[in-house]
């Protein structure tokens, strides 16, 4: 049989554990767009590789056919609109998938830093003691602050939400708290399913 | 076969005690039948053990828990501990969480147990229950259920009283301008005429202009009117639009030049004051008035002439040879008035009220744009 076609590409198999969401549009909402995006900036703040380890894991998981190269990683990333150079384009269903699935692949290389991080966060709060006496705490914290105030667009009102070092380093420690839960066996699924609280219908 | 299986992670530990199924010597035979589960957290004495039932309500909770970690949504469900909910987590101070579980004792009765942990101990008591349900070998009909909240469910950033403050801000502030602009009186409908405005404005122009001996109260529309109407000569109403006219044009030059300069206003007021004077009868008389007149004007018209277009006038004139006052007969005569000698040879009286009682001759003088003038009398029937 002679095929004029090639077969239509369906998505990687490893995005198919994460089922569809039934959102009352095709696109992401605004939350998952965010969230993702800070999620990434933390673990870019953790590892000062990062950014090329995302790379690397798109290549690694096989989701090239989604986030084809660099260029279309940032560009995915620009959707979140607190960015300074936001685009306005949405969010596919299978890129956030996609993220997804980078992110927790990522933050399970980091889990014993992730959780050196928070321990150490709950003796200091336990002793009243202030984040820079724990010195890798601090670095990850100074390090966050820095890439959100250079990314992000300090006119906008969610940005503005965050213009003081103290709500950053919250910011930086509930994100922490969210790889973690991102490191764990149902991961993937559970970051998935938590991104879309409150917009389906 | 009494299966144990541990599950152990850095802050705690899950000991599943269970019956498998399948035949004794099968060490691969999954298990089937719960027994017993026991959570152990290193560094606290409480422990967590129930059955089954305990074990699924855990599960629940907690993913649904790690899941409100995870959004920064909380579930609006949660409630107090109850039997149909034996386990409830909720945030507790200082980035520590509390699980209060309702589990038998050792007497078998049921006592609400409370356990507060931390950040990584709620993750690692989520991961051990994560790894049972992954395990195909324990327990393979236990399942998952993850969902991500319904929007219903999800309440409102503001509360519903924080929501009406500003409603009932703005309907009360409604209410208060309302109360105050009532106060107000209600402005009076005020119907002016144009012309009574105008005329208006040309008093006061002439006041501030003038002595303020020439201010003319017979200039007042309804004075000129009833004049017209007595006299039947010149329509009043037309010179009181002249007047108007010109006050609009000059008034700025009528409140600058100094007071022998007449203006237009006083010339029109000296007009009308005009109509009820008497005529000069002699034909002699008006003859030499003409001659008169035309010399006057010729001498004063400026050379090279102004205007461009005929300008015809009425002027009045008394038997004395004064120039009394004058009234345009075309529109470009409006224009122009400044151009010719009129304005300044007109003789303002000194006591405008006062009647005209001496006789005065009517001519209809014409400036052509050559420089050429005529002059021709009027008699009254015209």
């Amino acid at each position: 049989m002679q095929v004029d076609s090639p077969p239509a590409q369906s998505s990687p198999l490893i995005l198919e554990t994460l089922p569809n969401p039934s959102l009352p549009t095709p696109d992401c909402p605004r939350r998952v767009r965010v969230d993702l995006d800070l999620l990434m900036l933390a673990i870019e703040a953790l590892d000062v590789a990062g950014s090329e380890a995302l790379l690397k894991t798109v290549e690694q998981l096989a989701l090239k056919a989604i986030i084809s190269g660099r260029v279309k990683l940032w560009l995915i990333r620009g959707t979140n609109p607190m960015r300074r150079h936001s685009q306005r384009s949405p969010m596919s269903i299978d890129e956030a998938k996609a993220l997804t699935v980078v992110v927790c692949f990522l933050a399970k290389r980091l889990t014993v830093l992730i959780r050196q991080l928070l321990l150490g966060y709950q003796q200091l709060s336990d002793k009243q003691l202030g984040l820079e006496h724990h010195f890798r705490l601090a670095d990850y914290l100074q390090r966050f602050r820095s890439l959100f105030k250079a990314r992000m667009n300090p006119q906008r009102a969610g940005v503005i939400a965050y213009s003081t070092d103290d709500k950053l380093n919250e910011l930086a420690m509930m994100l922490l708290t969210r790889l973690l839960f991102c490191t764990g066996t149902q991961g993937p699924q559970r970051l998935w399913s938590s991104l879309f609280d409150g917009e389906v219908v | 076969m009494t299966v144990l299986r541990h599950y152990t992670l850095p802050n705690c530990s899950l000991m599943v005690e269970g019956l498998s199924s399948g035949e004794e010597t099968d060490p691969m035979a999954p298990m089937t039948v719960l027994l017993n589960t026991e959570f152990t957290f290193p560094g606290m004495k409480e422990t967590l053990s129930g059955g089954r039932e305990f074990l699924e309500a855990l599960a629940k909770a907690v993913g649904r828990y790690s899941q409100s970690i995870l959004s920064g949504i909380s579930d609006p469900t949660v409630e107090a501990v109850s039997e149909t909910r034996p386990v409830v987590l909720q945030p507790s101070e200082n980035h520590r969480h509390q699980l209060t579980a309702k589990v038998a004792d050792s007497h078998g009765k049921d006592v609400d147990k409370t356990l507060t942990l931390s950040t990584v101990q709620i993750f690692d008591l989520q991961e051990a229950i994560d790894q049972l349900v992954a395990d195909a070998q324990t327990l393979p009909d236990m399942t998952l259920h993850m969902a991500p909240l319904h929007r219903r469910h999800v309440r409102p950033a503001e509360p519903v009283s924080k929501q009406v403050v500003p409603v009932a801000a703005g309907v009360s502030m409604l209410a208060a301008s309302a109360a105050l602009l009532f106060m107000l009186p209600v402005p009076e409908v005020r119907i002016e005429t144009e012309d009574q405005e105008t005329t208006s404005q040309v008093e006061s122009e002439t006041d501030s202009g003038d002595t303020g001996a020439s201010s003319p109260p017979d200039l007042e529309g309804p004075d000129v009117d009833a004049d017209s109407d007595t006299t039947g000569t010149t329509s009043a109403t037309s010179s009181d639009a002249d007047a108007d006219i010109n006050a609009d044009a000059e008034g700025a030059d009528a409140t600058v030049e100094a007071a022998p300069v007449v203006t237009q206003a006083e010339a029109a007021a000296a007009l009308t004051r005009l109509s009820t004077a008497p005529e000069v009868i002699d034909p002699e008389a008006i003859a030499r008035l003409e001659t008169d007149l035309l010399a006057v004007l010729e001498s004063e018209l400026a050379n090279p002439v102004q205007f461009e277009e005929v300008l015809i006038y009425r002027v009045a004139v008394s038997e004395s040879g004064d120039l009394l006052g004058y009234k345009y007969d075309n529109d470009p005569a409006i224009e122009s008035v400044n151009d010719t000698p009129l304005p300044e040879l007109t003789f303002v009286p000194v006591d405008p009220e006062q009647v005209l009682e001496e006789p005065v001759a009517q001519f209809r003088v014409t400036f052509e744009p050559d420089g050429a003038i005529a002059v021709e009398p009027i008699s009254d029937s015209e």
